[in-house]
């Protein structure tokens, strides 16, 4: 919510306010409140995609500097690297830039590095004629030297920002310069040296009346009396600092901390707890400070044995140093947060999109898949009944024309044409009339799926005698039906024994001399009734192929669509002397 | 008397026949009949009849086997109960044909013809020719007979037809010919490689060149046809598939 609350405010400023109001607010507030910032540019830079590469290097460059001042040197160091290639123009921000990452390198140990980039500013501000940048770079490389303990080197860059700052008359810098030059012979134990440079920097700061820097001074120099063991010389220059802190109003509890630990060391405890109290007085606010001096109450208090007090000081210990963990890591946790968050947010609309068009790709394949494995299964089932319905439907009519076979159909009708040209009119009526019942029967059963044997047999013996006519009885027929089989409960595909019938007739007999003979029997075994049907022709598959399917694979077809494997149980025997087909169905 | 030979494989109709010629041409004298190709063959060689009834289908083959074994000057009526096949090569060499059962007035007309044909030799064995090259499925020929004189063009010489009332003309590269019959019945006949892309053009794919933007058919022989909205996919369809 917080940090939504952030995005908003982000978005809003950036578009109200534009750039140099943001520019303005980060200028002003990357020392004070470092975090929020950092925080701030990264948000800006998340959510404004419109910036050049130019306005983002401004921003981040307020961002380096926040992050220098929360001393995360690494990050800091990343992003002026990042930047320093747009401000090649700008001399004095590449300085600036230069300045910040020397110093950085050297927190982190890259002298190297750091004095690389330290000349280079040397280097840059004698071009630019900015001698205050050339003292710069001088005590950069002196506090390199420093940091790496080669004290004679920085010595002697120290002493080049001397001979500068006094050619220039730069009395502030100057001060600095010997402030420096006096933490230098402390670190090397040279109280002395420390002491004249010390006294010197106070001079000048009075000349320049810097009571700032008196103030400082005056404190360096009683911590140095301190350091001689000069504990009332010390004290009398914490005096003198207190004093001149109050002159300017400036709020200062070191002076009076460091009375307090000298009054420690003398083991005058009362003094001591005196002024670590007016300490922690002023740094009330202040939980860090305010918890150092505790600590140094606790300890007089415990060297006085006085536990009670002790107990107190533990305790406000205890809690200012809950209240800065809790500070430190609340700090940590935001940064991190708002890390993990503009990390997700950016990488979550990159991920977003890619993820967004894979899953769009995806979900398009995968829908695609299932359309197609839908519309494959759909047509399958679809194109299985259709088949089906098509197989039943050229099964019918392959039925119907093998019965009503145009040439049997037609030479059938001159047949009887033949008997009216005799004049033998009652014959000629009976045959007519006995043709036109076999047409009605086709008609009736071409749209059934099963007759009754009877009315099968009927159609039969209507097919046989026409064509007997046809052939003028040049064959005789017999059909035998077993007592046990009811014809009027039997029932069967319509014209299903007919072509084997037709078949005998049209080739068994064709070219046979002598009297043919066609027997059907019909008999029951088990559940199942059996057809056989025997001719003496001339064998039905030395006929030839006239191209047209052949009966007994039309027969076959029509068994497997009932679904009961009757179809196996066909069997053909034939020879020149004649042919026996035998099949059984199955029965209901 | 005219020297007559039934060649005809069902008993029923070769015994109807020779009643019905009995009591409507006492002038044909059927002299011999058969079943069988190779039986026709010897019978026509020895007897040299007038005039020959051949069915198409027979105990072992078809009349046309009939007619390949022999050199024809004689009249002939050709038989058949159901030959598509047979039907359409009569009707593209213009032969007169009979089906069965045989309607008797159509059989006298038919004996008239064949007496014609008797005189006109030459013409009659051009027609069979073509007739017995239809059946081989060579280059289709059609025979196009007007009152006075008949044609024969490959069909692949036909540019298009045209109907006049129940007239169709006939155009080729350089011919244009009318026939006494409707469009309808060529566009039957001659099937796949025509197109009916008007009620009254029937064009033969081979010349459609184009079909331009006004939706005429431009022809290679330079002639634009009309096409009519309902036909227009259709011809564009067949004119692809070329």
């Amino acid at each position: 919510m917080k940090i939504l609350f952030i995005y908003f405010l982000t978005f809003s400023t950036s578009v109200s306010f534009g750039q140099k109001k943001i520019l303005d607010y980060l200028k002003a507030n990357y020392e004070s409140a470092p975090t929020d910032v950092i925080i701030h540019v990264d948000s800006l830079l998340a959510y404004n995609k419109n910036y050049n590469k130019a306005a983002v290097a401004e921003i981040k460059y307020y961002q380096a500097f926040a992050y220098q001042k929360i001393k995360n040197h690494k990050k800091s160091l990343e992003i002026f690297n990042e930047i320093l290639p747009f401000f090649k123009k700008n001399d004095i921000k590449k300085i600036k830039i230069l300045l910040n990452q020397s110093n950085s390198n050297t927190y982190l140990a890259n002298y190297t590095d750091a004095a690389n980039q330290a000349l280079e500013v040397l280097n840059l501000a004698k071009k630019i004629k900015q001698n205050k940048y050339i003292v710069s770079a001088n005590n950069a490389l002196s506090f390199i030297y420093y940091s790496n303990k080669d004290y004679t080197k920085a010595f002697d860059y120290l002493s080049n920002t001397v001979t500068l700052a006094l050619k220039e008359k730069d009395s502030v810098r100057l001060s600095a310069t010997y402030n420096n030059i006096a933490i230098i012979y402390k670190s090397m134990a040279n109280f002395k040296q420390a002491l004249l440079y010390n006294k010197k920097s106070l001079e000048i700061s009075f000349l320049i009346k810097d009571n700032e820097g008196i103030g400082k001074s005056y404190s360096n120099i009683g911590r140095l009396y301190e350091l001689f063991g000069k504990y009332d010389k010390a004290v009398e220059y914490y005096v003198k600092a207190i004093k001149n802190n109050e002159e300017i109003k400036l709020l200062n509890s070191i002076p009076y901390a460091n009375i307090g630990e000298v009054f420690l060391i003398k083991k005058n405890y009362a003094k001591a707890t005196e002024n670590f109290l007016k300490a922690v007085k002023i740094e009330k606010t202040n939980t860090k400070s305010a918890q150092n001096i505790y600590s140094s109450l606790l300890k007089t208090a415990i060297k006085q044995k006085d536990f009670e007090q002790a107990l107190i000081y533990q305790t406000k210990f205890d809690s200012l140093y809950n209240i800065n963990i809790k500070a430190q890591n609340e700090e940590q946790i935001k940064m991190l947060k708002n890390q993990h968050k503009l990390f997700k947010s950016k990488e979550e609309i990159v991920q977003y999109k890619s993820i967004n068009i894979k899953n769009r790709i995806i979900f398009g394949i995968l829908t695609g898949l299932l359309i197609l494995l839908g519309l494959y299964w759909y047509q399958s089932t679809r194109n299985k009944v259709l088949k089906n319905e098509k197989e039943k439907l050229s099964l019918e009519q392959t039925v119907l024309r093998s019965q009503m076979n145009p040439h049997f159909i037609f030479n059938a009708l001159s047949a009887i044409q033949n008997s009216l040209l005799d004049n033998d009119t009652i014959k000629s009526a009976t045959y007519l009339s006995r043709f036109a019942k076999l047409i009605r029967q086709n008609f009736d059963f071409i749209n059934q799926k099963s007759i009754s044997l009877a009315e099968e047999i009927d159609a039969l013996k209507n097919y046989l005698d026409t064509q007997k006519l046809r052939f003028q009885d040049k064959f005789n027929y017999e059909i035998n039906i077993f007592s046990d089989v009811d014809v009027n409960l039997v029932e069967i595909p319509p014209l299903l024994i007919q072509p084997f019938i037709e078949n005998a007739i049209e080739h068994g007999f064709k070219n046979k001399k002598e009297q043919g003979k066609i027997i059907l029997n019909i008999s029951k075994e088990k559940n199942k009734i059996c057809y056989e049907i025997k001719d003496n022709g001339l064998g039905q598959l030395s006929a030839k192929n006239d191209g047209k399917t052949h009966s007994t694979d039309i027969f076959k077809k029509r068994i497997k669509l009932l679904g009961k494997k009757d179809e196996d149980s066909f069997v053909i025997n034939t020879s020149k002397k004649g042919t026996t087909i035998k099949f059984c169905l199955t029965q209901v | 008397m005219i020297k007559t030979i039934i060649i005809e494989d069902e008993v029923n109709v070769r015994n109807a026949l020779r009643k019905m010629l009995t009591i409507l041409e006492p002038s044909i004298n059927v002299i011999a009949e058969t079943g069988y190709v190779k039986d026709a063959v010897k019978l026509i060689k020895t007897e040299k009849p007038d005039l020959v009834f051949l069915d198409i289908e027979l105990e072992d083959g078809t009349g046309f086997d009939v007619l390949r074994q022999l050199d024809v000057d004689f009249s002939i009526i050709f038989t058949t109960a159901y030959n598509q096949y047979a039907i359409n090569a009569f009707k593209f060499s213009a032969i007169d044909y009979l089906l069965k059962p045989l309607d008797p007035t159509e059989l006298q007309e038919s004996i008239v013809r064949a007496k014609q044909q008797i005189k006109n030799k030459k013409e009659h064995k051009e027609l069979l020719n073509s007739l017995l090259n239809n059946i081989e499925k060579k280059e289709k020929k059609i025979v196009l007979k007007t009152t006075e004189q008949h044609f024969v063009f490959y069909v692949k010489e036909i540019i298009r037809l045209e109907a006049d009332g129940a007239y169709t003309i006939f155009v080729t590269k350089n011919k244009k010919i009318i026939i006494s019959r409707n469009i309808k019945y060529y566009q039957d006949i001659l099937g796949d490689g025509f197109v009916r892309c008007h009620q009254s053009h029937l064009v033969n794919l081979k010349y459609i060149l184009s079909m331009n933007k006004n939706g005429f058919l431009q022809l290679s022989n330079n002639e634009l046809i009309i096409v009519s909205t309902r036909k227009k996919s259709e011809v564009i369809r067949l004119m692809n598939k070329e």
